[in-house]
């Protein structure tokens, strides 16, 4: 399966790839391009970028994990001063709902630094909401973020 | 490859030849990484002027990378951009790396 972009209406990003680790970069790349005609600042598309890898991430490495590889679909759309993006999957949920995002200790030896543990603390901070639902065998997950500038 | 090297001194100066460091890279630049450092001068100086995105995959792989060198030996970043910046700050790994805001900088923090 090859990366299949349906143009959607207003040019709003609609993907939908196989979850291995080359295709979701491509997506998310694909994505953030799309996205580049907007209005939004470059660091807001950064910050969607990251949190999008992450979601994606975790769901190539987790959601698929010792089952058959299967599709995720990434969806953006304007929604007032919100940008609306929903990621689809029919992988395994989320155990026990969304993480609460507490990041590892960077506090300690440097043989004991953490090498992952991050992408839920970095996609909490980055979307400015978030929610989570399983509906029968997929998964969908929204993130909103903010389309007028803020401070990072 | 995703990383070239070059020895100025007792410093070895890799730079990412890549433009992101993500999940889809990490393992191959870690042990690309592993390779190049190998037995190296007890500094080295990671050169990240070419790359514009990073995510906790590829943060790791470069904590790695730092992990795997021999006792004494040490890595400094230089050159980050303000996304991959931002990535250090929020996971605060910039409390854990030296990140200098130019390679001359950095080569230079050696000798003071």
């Amino acid at each position: 399966m090859t990366p299949c972009a349906k143009p959607a209406t207003g040019g709003a990003p609609d993907i939908s790839f196989l979850a291995t680790p080359d295709q979701a970069r491509r997506a998310v790349m694909h994505v953030v391009a799309s996205l580049a005609d907007t209005e939004m600042a470059p660091s807001q598309l950064g910050d969607v970028e990251l949190a999008l890898a992450e979601v994606v991430n975790n769901i190539v490495e987790h959601g698929y994990a010792g089952r058959p590889s299967g599709a995720i679909r990434i969806t953006c759309e304007p929604h007032g001063d919100y940008l609306l993006v929903s990621v689809r999957d029919q992988g395994r949920c989320i155990p026990g709902g969304l993480p609460t995002g507490c990041p590892p200790d960077v506090e300690v030896p440097v043989k004991d630094l953490p090498e992952g543990g991050f992408g839920w603390m970095l996609i909490r901070t980055l979307a400015n909401s978030l929610s989570y639902s399983r509906e029968g065998d997929q998964n969908r997950l929204d993130m909103q973020f903010s389309l007028r500038d803020r401070p990072n | 490859m995703a990383i070239s090297s070059t020895l100025q001194g007792d410093v070895q100066i890799v730079t990412v030849t890549c433009d992101r460091i993500d999940a889809a890279i990490a393992i191959q630049f870690k042990e690309q990484m592993r390779a190049e450092t190998e037995g190296g001068p007890p500094r080295v100086i990671l050169d990240l002027a070419k790359v514009d995105f990073i995510d906790s995959s590829g943060l790791g792989a470069i904590v790695a990378a730092m992990k795997q060198l021999e006792p004494g030996r040490r890595m400094d970043l230089a050159n980050l951009s303000p996304m991959v910046e931002k990535v250090f700050r929020l996971t605060r790994m910039d409390t854990v790396f030296h990140l200098f805001p130019s390679l001359e900088d950095a080569v230079a923090a050696q000798a003071g």
